[in-house]
C-alpha cells in the first residue's frame, strides 16, 4: 500500500513520456484551449459585470481560431499522431499500471469531426452574438462562458488521445448541455428538461464508466494506440481474446453502446432531446442537433473494432437505430412545434447514422453527421429566428407565408436548403449522405437487414412528409402570424415580427451554402486507392472505423489481402459474404438513388397536399381517423409522443420514488437516526463528559496537567512491574 | 509494542554515569577552546561536593535576614505608639483591603531599574575574567564583542523605554 | 565560534527587526509608526532569502548540533509562514487608535501604542523558533523556547482591548511558566542522568547506559518530564487543556500564531531530544509508550472536545490540539519517514490553519470581531471569496483528498504504517473522521446555509487578512504540485549525523538530477 502511495507521489515529476513526438504539432493543443481560454474571459466578464457584447466577441474569436487551427492541422495532416500534451494520471504498481495522459490523437476521423465542431461553433456563436442580445450584460457571459465549456469538453472528448479523455469531454458536454438547456433558469420547464438531460445522459455514461474499465482491465491501456495494437496482436478476433478475461470483450460494446444511446438520443434513453430544446435555440442548433449528439456516432466509430468483436453488437446497433429512427420521426408527424418537430427529426436522423454504423457503413454515418449537422444546424437557426422574430411563436398552425413577409426572405429559403437536405431532395447533400447508408442496408446482409432497409426508406419518405409540412405551414401559404407569448411588455394587438439582421442572415447564407457544398465530398476524389465514398470514405479509413469503408483494406490474413467488409463481416454475418446484397434484383448502391429519390418526392407530395394545397384536408383526415374507433389512437399516441414519457414516469419513475422514499424512511429512521447519529453521538456524549475538565479555572488546569503528566509517567515507568501484576493475577501463578 | 523489564531491575542510582575528564556546562557561554574558564572541572553531577557554594548562598541568605531582624532587635531603640506599632508597609497605609491596585508604574520603574541591575550583574564577573585574556587575542575580541552585544541590547532596551515614556511620571 | 555565528544570520536579522519594529512603533511620524507590519515583512522577507545563502555556503562548518539540516528547512518555514502571520495581523493591532489620531480625536500617545511592540514580539517569538534548531545545548534549547513562549504571551494580552483576551494572557503564561518549570526539572534530571548539558554528549552517554543494559530510570524520567514540558508548547494532552480557552480569547491572528510557532517550536525540541536517544532500536519503551498513549488522548480528546463548540476559534483551537497528535505519530515513527512527514506536516498545517484563521480575522460582524459558529453561517452571500478560503482551509485540515492537508496526513499515516503502529493509524483514521463532522459543518456553514436572519451580517472589514487566507487557499490547492520538493528539503533536514541513518527515503525514488 505504501509502496503504491509513494508512486503517486512520485509520479507527478516522474520521467518524460516516450510519446512524445518532436515533430508533433504540438500548436495543436491550441484548439482544446481557446474555448478555455474563452471561458475564462467570459467568466471574468460575467464578474465584472460587462455590459457589452464582449463575451460574444471574444468566444467568436476563440473558436473561429480553433477553426483555423483545425484547418491548419488538416491541411498539414500526414498521417495519424499523437500530440502530448502533459502527463495527466500514472500510476504504476507491481505489475499493473493505469496511465492517461493529456494528449492529443489526431487522426482523419477525429479532424473531419473537429472541422464541423469548430466551424459550425463559430458561426452558431456568431448567430448567438445577435440572438441573445437582449440578455447583454445579464446572461450574456454565462451563455458563451457555457458555450466555451461545450467546446472545449466536445474538443476534449474528440480530440483526445485516450478514452479517458474521451470521458472527461463526455461528462464535461453533458455538463455544458445542462447548463446551457437551464439557460432561462427562472423557467421551470427549462429547469426540468436540463435536469432531465442530464439523468437521462447519467444511465449511459455509467456505461461508458463500466466500458472504460473493462477495456482497461481487458487490454491493459486506455489508449486507442495501444488498443488497436493489442486488437491488432489477436487479428481482430473474439476468439483469441479469451486470454484476456473471456466475457469483457463481449459486454465492453453493450456498454460503449449504452452509452453512445444516452448521448445520442437513441431508443429507450431518447426522451431527453426533444425537451432540451427549452435552451437558446444556438443551443439545440449547436449541441442538440449539430455536434454533441454525434458524440455517440463518434464513440462507436472510434471503438469500432471492439464492436466486430461481439456477433450482435452491430447488429443491435443497426436495429436500435432504425428504429429509432421510425419511432421519432412518427412522432415528428404529428406535432405542432416546429422546434420539437426539428428534435424529433434530428433523433430520427441519429437513428440513420446507427443504422449506418450497424450496417457496417461508418463513412455512411460519419458523411450523414457531416451533412447533418449543416442542414439541421440551418433548419434550428431559421426555427430560432422564427422564434425570435415571432416572440416566441414556433406553433406551425398560427404560422403562414413568411415567404412574403419583408425581411423574412432569407429565413425562408435557407429554410427550404435545410428541409430539401433532411428530406432527401435528389441531389442534395442529405440524399447522397442518406443513400451512402441505406443501401449499405441491403449490401450488407445480416440479421434482417433487409427489413431494416425497407423501414428506412420507409422512414425517408415520411422525413419529406413531415419536413415539408413545417415549410409549407410556415413559409407558404397566405400571410398570416400569431404573435407567441413572449412579447416582453408589448400589446399584442400592435405587434409587428422583426426579422432578422444581419450577424443571423449572414450565418444562415452560410451554414445554408455549407448544407448545399457538403453534397460535394461525395464527388471528390479518394487519395486511397480502392475505396468507395468520396472524401468522407477518406476521412473514415485513416481511422479505427476503416471497416465501414467499402473495400478497404485493414488487416491481413493468412497472407492474403482481406477487405475489411469481410473481416467484419466474418463477425456479424454468418452468410456467405461472397455474395452482394441486392435490393429487387438490383445493385443497391444504384438502385437507392431512384427508390429513395421517389420515396423523398413522395413524402414532400403528401405534404404539399396536406399543407399547402389543401391545408383542411389535413385536419379532416385527423377528424376522420379520430372519429373512427380504430383509428383514433394513432393521431392521439403520435400527438402524444406514443406515451413514452408517461410510461417511463410508471414503470420507472414512480417504483424508483417509492424506492428512494422507503430508502429515504430507513436513511432517516435507521441509518441516520441509529447508526450515524449514534455513532456522531457518542463523541459528543464522551465531549459532555469531558466538558467539566474545561471549566476555566486556572488552578484545575494546572492541577489536570501536572496531574496528567504525572500519571502517565508514572505509568510508563511502573508499566512492567504493572504488567507482571496483571499477567500474574489474570493468568495466575502459571510460570 | 512489547514491554522488555530490562531496565526494571536497576536501581534508580545503581549505576552512574562514567566519570568524564572533560565537562563543559554549555557551550554558549563558556569558550570551548579558552584556557580562563573554570567551569572546565566541573565533576559529575551527582558528586554533592559540588553544590557547596549553593549552601553557602543559602546559609549566606538566611543569614542575612536573620542576623538584621535579630541586630535591630538588639540593637535598635524602642519605643511604642500606634504608628510605630502597626506593620512597615513602605508607606503605604497597612490596615484596608489587600487587594488593592498600585500605580503601573511602579512595576515599570521597577522593571526598568532591573535591565540596569542585571548589567551589572554581568558587567562585573566580565570585568575580572576579560583583563585575564591575552590582549589581541581572538577570544579577547569575541569576548569583548559578546558584552558589546549584551550592552546594545540593555541600551536598546533603555531607549526603547524612554521613547516609550516609562520615565514620564504624570 | 565564528561559524556558529554565521548560521545564526536569519536570527540576528530578525533581531534587528524587532528592534526597529519596537522603536518604529513608537514613532511619532505617523507613516512609519502605521506601517510597522510592512517593516517586519520586509526583514522577514530577508530573514527567508538570507537563508539558502547563509546555508549554501561551503567555508562555514556547521556546528555540532543534533540535526544540522534542520536549521534550513525550519528557518524558511517559520520566515515564510511568518510573513503570512504578519499581514494576518495587518490592521488588527491599534486600528482605531490611528484612526481617532488621524480624525483629531485623540493624540498621540507612546504608551498607548502597541503595533510596534507587537511585531517586534512577532519578530522576536520567530527568532526563538530558528534559534531552536541550532540548540547545541540544553540551556540554549531551553532559552531559544522561552524566547519563543515569551513574546506570546504578551501579543495575546495586547491583542485585543477585552478582558478575554488578558484572561487568556494570564491563563497562558501561568501555565506556560508551570510547564517550563516541568521540562527544567526534565532537563536538571537529564543533566543528573549524564553530567552534561551538551546534546552530543547526552547521546554518548545515553548509548553507553544502552550498552550498559538500558537507559537510566532517572534519565527516562527526566526525559519524560522535559517531553511533558513541551508538550504544553505543543498543545497536546494532557497539557492541552489551556489551548481552547487562550485560542479563543486571543485575536484571530495570535490565534493563528500560538497555533503554529510554539507548537513549531515545541515539536523541534522534541525532536531534538529524542534523537539524543535515538530510533535506531526504537525509542525505550516507557517513552515509546507514553507519547503513544499521548498521541492517542490527544487526538480523541481534540476532535471530539471541538464537536460539542459553537465558537470557531474554539473548535480550531481543539483541532490544533488534534494535530499535534497526528504529528506524535510521526515523532514516534522515528526519522525515516516519520520526522520528515512531521516536517512536511508543520508547513501545511502552518499554511492551512493560517489560513482558517486569517479568514476570521478578515470577518466581523455588526462591529465586532467573529466567533461563534452563527457569524459564518451564509458567509458565502457577503464575502464568497472568504467563505471559499474558509472551506478550503477546513477541508485541507480535514484532509480531503486533492488538498494539501491530505498529502500531509497520508505521509504521517503512511509512516506509522511503516513503523508498525497500527494501533495509533487505526485512532488516528478514527478520530480523522470524527473530525469530518465539525470541518464540514464548517464548510457546510459557509458555503451552503442561509445567513441568519438576526443581527448585521457578516462582512469583510480587514482586507490584508482576507488575502492571506486566499493565498493560504490557493497554497492548499496548488500545494500538492511542490510536495515532493518539500519532501525533499524535509528528508535533508532529518539527517543524524552519528547514526549513519539513510540520508533519504530508501523507497521514494527522487531523482537526483533534479538538484
Amino acid at each position: 500500500m505504501i509502496s503504491i502511495m509513494q508512486s503517486i507521489i512520485a509520479t507527478p515529476a516522474g520521467q518524460i513520456d516516450q510519446l512524445v513526438d518532436i515533430v508533433a504539432p504540438t500548436w495543436a493543443q491550441f484548439i482544446l484551449w481557446m474555448p478555455l481560454i474563452s471561458l475564462v474571459l467570459c467568466g471574468l466578464c460575467a464578474a465584472l459585470k460587462v455590459k457589452t457584447k464582449a463575451p460574444a466577441i471574444i468566444t467568436v474569436i476563440s473558436l473561429a481560431t480553433s477553426f483555423v487551427l483545425t484547418l491548419m492541422l488538416y491541411f498539414g495532416y500526414e498521417g495519424a499522431e499523437v500530440i502530448h500534451i502533459f502527463e495527466w494520471i500514472h500510476v504504476h504498481w507491481n505489475g499493473g499500471s493505469f496511465i492517461s495522459d493529456f494528449a492529443l490523437y489526431i487522426d482523419k476521423l477525429t479532424l473531419l469531426w473537429m472541422l464541423f465542431v469548430t466551424g459550425l461553433g463559430t458561426l452558431i456563436a456568431v448567430y448567438a452574438s445577435e440572438y441573445m442580445e437582449h440578455d447583454v450584460g445579464k446572461g450574456y457571459a454565462r451563455f458563451f462562458a457555457g458555450v466555451s465549456v461545450f467546446l472545449f469538453a466536445m474538443s476534449c472528448l474528440v480530440m483526445g488521445d485516450n478514452l479517458l479523455m474521451l470521458y472527461l469531454g463526455w461528462e464535461g458536454v453533458g455538463f455544458a448541455s445542462y447548463w446551457l438547456i437551464g439557460y432561462f433558469y427562472q423557467r421551470p420547464a427549462a429547469v426540468a428538461a436540463a435536469k432531465k438531460a442530464f439523468i437521462v445522459n447519467r444511465i449511459g455514461d455509467l456505461g461508458l464508466a463500466l466500458a472504460i474499465y473493462l477495456i482497461w482491465s481487458t487490454f491493459g491501456t486506455i489508449q486507442y494506440d495501444g488498443i488497436s495494437t493489442a486488437l491488432a496482436a489477436h487479428n481482430n478476433d473474439a476468439a483469441t481474446f479469451s486470454a484476456f478475461g473471456g466475457w469483457t470483450v463481449h459486454a465492453i460494446p453493450y456498454l460503449l453502446m449504452l452509452a453512445a444511446f444516452g448521448k445520442s438520443a437513441q431508443l429507450p434513453l431518447y426522451v431527453w432531446l426533444p425537451d432540451a430544446m427549452e435552451g437558446p435555440t444556438p443551443v439545440s442548433a449547436l449541441i442538440h442537433a449539430a455536434t454533441m449528439v454525434t458524440a455517440g456516432v463518434y464513440l462507436i466509430a472510434r471503438t469500432y473494432p471492439l464492436f466486430q468483436l461481439d456477433d450482435y453488437a452491430l447488429p443491435i446497433v443497426a436495429w436500435v437505430g432504425g428504429l429509432t429512427a421510425l419511432f421519432a420521426a412518427t412522432i415528428g408527424m404529428a406535432q405542432y412545434d416546429i422546434k420539437r418537430i426539428m428534435a424529433y427529426s434530428t433523433v430520427s436522423q441519429l437513428g440513420y447514422m446507427f443504422l449506418g454504423l450497424g450496417v457496417l457503413s461508418s463513412y455512411g454515418a460519419a458523411y450523414h453527421v457531416f451533412t447533418h449537422a449543416f442542414f439541421k444546424a440551418v433548419l434550428f437557426l431559421t426555427c430560432g429566428a422564427i422564434m425570435h422574430g415571432f416572440a416566441g411563436q414556433l406553433d406551425l398552425r398560427k404560422l403562414s407565408g413568411l415567404r412574403k413577409m419583408r425581411g423574412w426572405k432569407i429565413v425562408s429559403y435557407t429554410m427550404l436548403v435545410g428541409c430539401l437536405c433532411l428530406a432527401g431532395f435528389p441531389f442534395t447533400s442529405g440524399y447522397f449522405s442518406k443513400d451512402a447508408i441505406l443501401a449499405e442496408a441491403f449490401v450488407t446482409q445480416g440479421s434482417g437487414f433487409e427489413i431494416l432497409g425497407w423501414l428506412a426508406i420507409f422512414t425517408a419518405g415520411l422525413t419529406a412528409y413531415y419536413t415539408f409540412r413545417v415549410w409549407f405551414r410556415v413559409c407558404c401559404g397566405p400571410e398570416y402570424y400569431e404573435p407567441g407569448d413572449e412579447l416582453h411588455g408589448d400589446d399584442p394587438s400592435s405587434f409587428h415580427p422583426h426579422p432578422p439582421r444581419v450577424a443571423i442572415n449572414f450565418v444562415l447564407i452560410a451554414i445554408a451554402s455549407g448544407a448545399i457544398i457538403a453534397a460535394l465530398p461525395y464527388f471528390m476524389d479518394n487519395e486511397t486507392k480502392g475505396i468507395n465514398g468520396g472524401w468522407v470514405a477518406e476521412m473514415v479509413h485513416d481511422s479505427p472505423a476503416r471497416g465501414g469503408v467499402p473495400n478497404a483494406v485493414v488487416a491481413v490474413v493468412d497472407g492474403e489481402h482481406a477487405t475489411a467488409h469481410e473481416g467484419v463481416a466474418n463477425a456479424v454475418v454468418d452468410q456467405d459474404h461472397a455474395t452482394h446484397g441486392s435490393i429487387l434484383g438490383m445493385d443497391p448502391h444504384k438502385a437507392m438513388y431512384y427508390i429513395s429519390g421517389v420515396v423523398g418526392m413522395i413524402g414532400l407530395g403528401f405534404a404539399f397536399f396536406f399543407h399547402l394545397a389543401r391545408r383542411k384536408a389535413a385536419d379532416s383526415l385527423r377528424n376522420k381517423l379520430l372519429a373512427s374507433r380504430f383509428t383514433r389512437w394513432l393521431p392521439i399516441a403520435m400527438e402524444n409522443k406514443w406515451y413514452v414519457d408517461e410510461f417511463y414516469i410508471a414503470v420507472i419513475r414512480t417504483p424508483l420514488w417509492i424506492l428512494g422514499k422507503l430508502f429515504a424512511l430507513i436513511d432517516r429512521g435507521i441509518i441516520d437516526g441509529l447508526l450515524v447519529n449514534g455513532i456522531a453521538g457518542t463523541p459528543r456524549a464522551i465531549a459532555k463528559w469531558f466538558s467539566p475538565l474545561h471549566n476555566g479555572a486556572v488552578q484545575s488546569y494546572a492541577v489536570s496537567m501536572i496531574g496528567g503528566a504525572a500519571l502517565v509517567i508514572l505509568l510508563m515507568m511502573f508499566m512492567p512491574e504493572i504488567m507482571s501484576f496483571l499477567q500474574s493475577t489474570m493468568i495466575g501463578a502459571t510460570p | 509494542m512489547t514491554f522488555s523489564s530490562h531496565h526494571a531491575d536497576i536501581d534508580f542510582f545503581s549505576s552512574l554515569p562514567p566519570r568524564r575528564t572533560h565537562h563543559r556546562l554549555g557551550g554558549f557561554f563558556v569558550t570551548p577552546n579558552s584556557q580562563r574558564v573554570s567551569f572546565d572541572t566541573i565533576p559529575t553531577a551527582m558528586d554533592f561536593t559540588n553544590y557547596l557554594p549553593v549552601l553557602l548562598i543559602i546559609l549566606m541568605a538566611v543569614g542575612f535576614g536573620v542576623i538584621n531582624i535579630v541586630a535591630s532587635g538588639l540593637l535598635g531603640p524602642k519605643r511604642s505608639g500606634d504608628v510605630k506599632d502597626s506593620v512597615y508597609e513602605s508607606g503605604m497605609n497597612p490596615i484596608g483591603t489587600a487587594r488593592k491596585r498600585f500605580n503601573v508604574r511602579f512595576f515599570i520603574l521597577a522593571m526598568t531599574f532591573l535591565v540596569f541591575d542585571i548589567e551589572i550583574i554581568f558587567l562585573y564577573p566580565w570585568a575580572v575574567d576579560f583583563t585575564q585574556l591575552a590582549q589581541g587575542s581572538p577570544e579577547a575580541t569575541l569576548f569583548f564583542g559578546r558584552i558589546l552585544f549584551f550592552l546594545g541590547t540593555s541600551i536598546f532596551a533603555y531607549i526603547y523605554a524612554w521613547k516609550k515614556g516609562v520615565f514620564r511620571w504624570d | 565560534m565564528l561559524d556558529r555565528l554565521w548560521f545564526l544570520i536569519p536570527e540576528f536579522i530578525l533581531l534587528a527587526g524587532a528592534m526597529v519594529c519596537a522603536i518604529g512603533g513608537i514613532s511619532t511620524f505617523a507613516p512609519i509608526r502605521k506601517r510597522v507590519g510592512f517593516i517586519a515583512s520586509i526583514f522577514l522577507v530577508i530573514a527567508l532569502f538570507s537563508v539558502p545563502y547563509v546555508y549554501g555556503q561551503t567555508d562555514y562548518t556547521h556546528p555540532e548540533t543534533m540535526l544540522p539540516g534542520l536549521g534550513k528547512y525550519i528557518k524558511m518555514m517559520a520566515a515564510f509562514v511568518g510573513l503570512l502571520l504578519v499581514a494576518t495581523s495587518g490592521g488588527l493591532i491599534d486600528r482605531g487608535y490611528e484612526r481617532a489620531i488621524g480624525a483629531g480625536k485623540d493624540r498621540f500617545d507612546p504608551l498607548r501604542a502597541n503595533s510596534g511592540e507587537f511585531h517586534a514580539l512577532l519578530l522576536l517569538s520567530l527568532t526563538g523558533v530558528m534559534l531552536i534548531c541550532e540548540a547545541r545545548d540544553l540551556i540554549w534549547l531551553f532559552l531559544a523556547l522561552e524566547l519563543v513562549s515569551l513574546p506570546t504571551y504578551v501579543m495575546v494580552a495586547i491583542s485585543r482591548w477585552s478582558k478575554t483576551a488578558q484572561e487568556a494572557a494570564m491563563k497562558y503564561f501561568f501555565l506556560g511558566a508551570l510547564s517550563a518549570a516541568l521540562m527544567l526539572y526534565g532537563f536538571a534530571l537529564l543533566y543528573v542522568s549524564t553530567g552534561t548539558l551538551v546534546l552530543q554528549e547526552i547521546t554518548e552517554a545515553f548509548s553507553a547506559q544502552q550498552n550498559n543494559g538500558g537507559l537510566l530510570v532517572i534519565a527516562q524520567v527526566g526525559m519524560l518530564l522535559a517531553i511533558f514540558g513541551l508538550l504544553y508548547k505543543i498543545a497536546a494532552a494532557p497539557m492541552h487543556l489551556y489551548a481552547p480557552d487562550v485560542y479563543q480569547g486571543a485575536a484571530s491572528a495570535v490565534t493563528a500564531f500560538l497555533a503554529f510557532v510554539p507548537k513549531t517550536a515545541g515539536m523541534i525540541a522534541i525532536i531534538l531530544l529524542l534523537s539524543t536517544v535515538g530510533w535506531e532500536d526504537g525509542l525505550p519503551p516507557a517513552i515509546e509508550m507514553a507519547l503513544w498513549v499521548v498521541a492517542v488522548l490527544t487526538m480523541i480528546l481534540g476532535n471530539i472536545g471541538a464537536l460539542l463548540q459553537r465558537s470557531v476559534k474554539r473548535m480550531l483551537g481543539y483541532s490544533s490540539i488534534a494535530h499535534s497528535g497526528y504529528m506524535l505519530i510521526g515523532v514516534i515513527a522515528g526519522p525515516e519517514l516519520g520526522l520528515p512527514a512531521v516536517l512536511v506536516y508543520l508547513f501545511i498545517y502552518g499554511i492551512t490553519n493560517t489560513a482558517a484563521f486569517a479568514t476570521l480575522a478578515s470577518l466581523s460582524r455588526g462591529g465586532k470581531r467573529v466567533d461563534s459558529l452563527e457569524d459564518i453561517a451564509g458567509l458565502y452571500t457577503t464575502s464568497p471569496l472568504a467563505a471559499a478560503s474558509m472551506s478550503v482551509a477546513s477541508g485541507s485540515l480535514l484532509g480531503i483528498p486533492p488538498l494539501f492537508g491530505f498529502w500531509g496526513k497520508l505521509l504521517l499515516f503512511a509512516a506509522g504504517i511503516a513503523a508498525g503502529q497500527i494501533s495509533l493509524i487505526i485512532v488516528a483514521a478514527v478520530s480523522s473522521a470524527i473530525s469530518a463532522w465539525y470541518y464540514l459543518r464548517l464548510i457546510g456553514l459557509s458555503l451552503l446555509s442561509n445567513p441568519h436572519n438576526h443581527g448585521e451580517r457578516t462582512k469583510v472589514t480587514l482586507r490584508w487578512p482576507l488575502a492571506v487566507a486566499v493565498v493560504g487557499a490557493c497554497i492548499s490547492i496548488a500545494g500538492p504540485l511542490v510536495l515532493e520538493g518539500v519532501m525533499v528539503d524535509a528528508k535533508e533536514a532529518i539527517t543524524l549525523p552519528e547514526s549513519e541513518l539513510a540520508m533519504s527515503l530508501p523507497s521514494l525514488e527522487v531523482d537526483d538530477e533534479r538538484e
